[in-house]
């Protein structure tokens, strides 16, 4: 299983308030505090589809276009909140062929970074994608034996 | 809601809506995603999402009335699968066909009851190509009182 290089974002406030303009979401747990609190969550929830944009964003700086994405899906296990640093992870679990074109099978997760050592990473998001390989990156997979 | 209630929802048709990617939006969105420097001539993916998500015929809160939800009662987006058919462009407007694929009420040890209803959302193009496919499952607690 070749890595996919990892992408690191931290979680900002305005940028949920952006999304939610956006989306026309008026979901109250992106910024209700209160709220959040008596639902017995840890912060205000950032959107899923961020969450799932940084997982993109890693693969089309890996694939080098997003053009590259032909299927994602994901499963969402815990959320992130305004100021939590976020790290998309993936790996390449095999290659497959279709006519001419070359597709990557990955695994692909979103994880939260501890804040200290002794703290483990939490889940946020798991899943699959597949995307298609440039001539160079195909072969740079093959050189590294997968496929 | 009782559980004969949601199981009749299963193959509504959600009214047509549309969406267009609109390049103020666009550079908003890509940039709240920490993608300032997005530059390539056609949507950033998370429009896959985004435009079925916000052109289906409902609004959110429509949406929540339609499951007899409350909007500050908790619900999250739970599981996406998205199929890309072809690029989407920014500046184009497309049509949002959908449905009520499945529903389902689940028990969690921690979480208690909730229900798991799913939307199947496709883009189309004004070629009525298809564009995208997005399955979108969002999680909604139960309380006992919604339950009936």
């Amino acid at each position: 299983m070749s890595p996919i290089p990892s992408l690191v974002v931290e979680v900002r406030s305005q940028d949920i308030e952006t999304i939610m303009d956006v989306m026309e979401d008026m979901n109250p747990v992106h910024v209700d505090k209160e709220l959040v609190e008596s639902l017995g969550l840890r912060g205000c929830v950032n959107q899923g589809p961020a969450n799932l944009g940084y997982v993109m964003n890693m693969l089309i700086s890996w694939s080098g276009s997003p053009e590259t994405i032909r299927h994602l899906n994901v499963r969402f296990h815990s959320i992130s909140c305004p100021g939590d640093r976020l790290e998309a992870r993936g790996a390449v679990s095999n290659l497959f062929s279709e006519g001419t074109s070359c597709f990557a099978r990955c695994s692909v997760e979103l994880v939260r970074l501890p804040e200290a050592a002794s703290e483990d990473t939490e889940l946020i998001l798991s899943g699959t994608a597949v995307v298609e390989l440039s001539d160079d990156l195909e072969a740079t997979l093959r050189l590294s034996g997968e496929g | 809601m009782d559980l004969d209630a949601l199981s009749e929802l299963i193959g509504y048709e959600l009214p047509v809506g549309q969406y267009c990617i609109t390049a103020s939006d666009h550079k908003r969105t890509v940039g709240a995603i920490h993608q300032e420097n997005y530059a390539f001539d056609v949507a950033h993916p998370i429009y896959a999402h985004l435009a079925p998500h916000c052109g289906m015929g409902f609004k959110i809160d429509e949406f929540f009335d339609f499951v007899d939800f409350p909007m500050d009662g908790g619900a999250l987006y739970g599981e996406g699968d998205l199929t890309f058919h072809k690029q989407m462009q920014v500046g184009v407007t497309y049509v949002v066909r959908g449905r009520v694929a499945s529903v389902e009420r689940k028990q969690g040890s921690r979480t208690g009851t909730f229900d798991l209803i799913t939307l199947h959302l496709e883009l189309f193009d004004s070629n009525n190509e298809l564009v995208v496919t997005s399955l979108e499952t969002y999680v909604f607690p139960r309380s006992e009182t919604q339950m009936k």
